[in-house]
């Protein structure tokens, strides 16, 4: 991720301001709805489509985006912590438990993987055939 | 007062353990085991030994904490951005993206209750493990709708979280030639936000992908475990 150059302008204030009011709007619509998904995921594709329809310019929350995700991972700290309360709820079963989520999560990553690389393999749109590899 | 200290705490010694990360990648010896020490895993253990040792009950390091879970939220908004900017990428792809997406949440829900169905687990484990790939607001949901028990839920997510955000990326590279697009999608469908953050430390493109793979895998799951558990595949 590249910096931008003013570091404290008053659009990154004002990105927070969109931010918060986008997981407001996020949170109504999984109310008003009654969706199973969380008011942050909704307000994530409410941002992302008021974007791609040019009603709210990108420069506006891109300084406050950037610095809330740079140190994304920082905020699940307290949450990974948190597992030393569930402890004596994992107790009984912690075996199978540990299993379901070490061999799940290799599957489940395994097997994403797997599916799409078959699918990008088979021309199926043939135009988006592009060829890109992580370093 | 000792609350703040909690928070102070938290923050050094993930800045810390960053550093300490980044210092041992650049040990051509020590590069190969260097992803045991993500910061988010040894902030979480260094941390755990802190409370027990210091006898602090967990509610006061939540309540001192408080302001960096309130941050996640926002977070997850601010993935639009990224989400925007790759989106001329995404759309092109996006019938793929959404076979893949579907796949994956199918592949994490039976990876996840078989092997507790196998074992003889009660039923409230399997369908707390059932939601174990989506965030956790998401999970929670889920497993209260069909009979889960929500804790245990937020417990076994976060556990998902980090493990797959610390062996995604070794995991993923028996895969060879692995595209960008593959690796954030398989990051995001297999463990969720932390997967994604993980995914955007890599790059702003592997973090879209992830970001969409979280959010299309939180819709399909909460589509899927319930209709599973109507068809009475674990009661």
């Amino acid at each position: 991720m590249n910096h931008p150059k003013p570091l404290y302008s008053s659009r990154l204030v004002f990105g927070f301001g969109v931010i918060f009011l986008f997981l407001v709007l996020g949170q109504w619509v999984s109310r008003f709805f009654h969706l199973p998904i969380s008011g942050s995921v909704i307000g994530m594709v409410l941002l992302a489509v008021t974007l791609g329809c040019r009603i709210l310019p990108i420069s506006l929350v891109e300084e406050a985006s950037q610095l809330l995700l740079q140190h994304l991972s920082l905020f699940f700290v307290p949450a990974g912590v948190g597992l030393l309360s569930y402890w004596a709820m994992l107790k009984n079963n912690w075996i199978p438990i540990t299993l379901a989520i070490l061999l799940g999560t290799i599957i489940t990553l395994l097997g994403t993987a797997g599916i799409h690389l078959v699918l990008l393999r088979t021309k199926w749109n043939r135009k988006s055939n592009n060829v890109e590899s992580t370093q | 007062m000792d609350n703040l200290i909690l928070l102070a705490s938290t923050i050094l010694v993930y800045a810390l353990a960053q550093t300490g990360q980044s210092k041992l990648n650049r040990k051509t010896r020590l590069k190969k085991i260097s992803f045991l020490f993500h910061p988010v895993l040894v902030s979480v253990v260094v941390i755990m030994l802190m409370l027990v040792l210091t006898h602090t009950p967990y509610e006061s390091y939540a309540e001192g904490t408080e302001g960096l879970t309130f941050l996640l939220a926002p977070s997850v908004v601010a993935l639009g951005v990224p989400l925007y900017k790759e989106w001329k990428k995404l759309s092109a792809e996006l019938g793929k993206i959404l076979v893949t997406v579907t796949f994956g949440s199918l592949v994490g829900i039976l990876s996840s209750i078989l092997p507790v169905l196998l074992w003889g687990s009660p039923l409230e484990v399997v369908a707390s493990l059932a939601p174990r790939s989506v965030t956790t607001p998401i999970a929670m949901n889920i497993a209260h709708a069909t009979g889960g028990v929500p804790s245990l839920t937020a417990a076994v997510v976060v556990t998902t979280g980090i493990f797959g955000a610390v062996a995604g990326p070794v995991v993923l590279s028996i895969l060879d030639k692995i595209e960008t697009s593959t690796f954030g999608l398989a990051m995001g469908v297999a463990s969720h936000g932390i997967g994604t953050a993980r995914a955007l430390e890599i790059g702003e493109r592997e973090g879209a992908y992830s970001a969409l793979g979280l959010c299309l895998n939180g819709v399909f799951t909460s589509i899927l475990v319930p209709v599973l558990y109507r068809f009475s595949i674990f009661h």
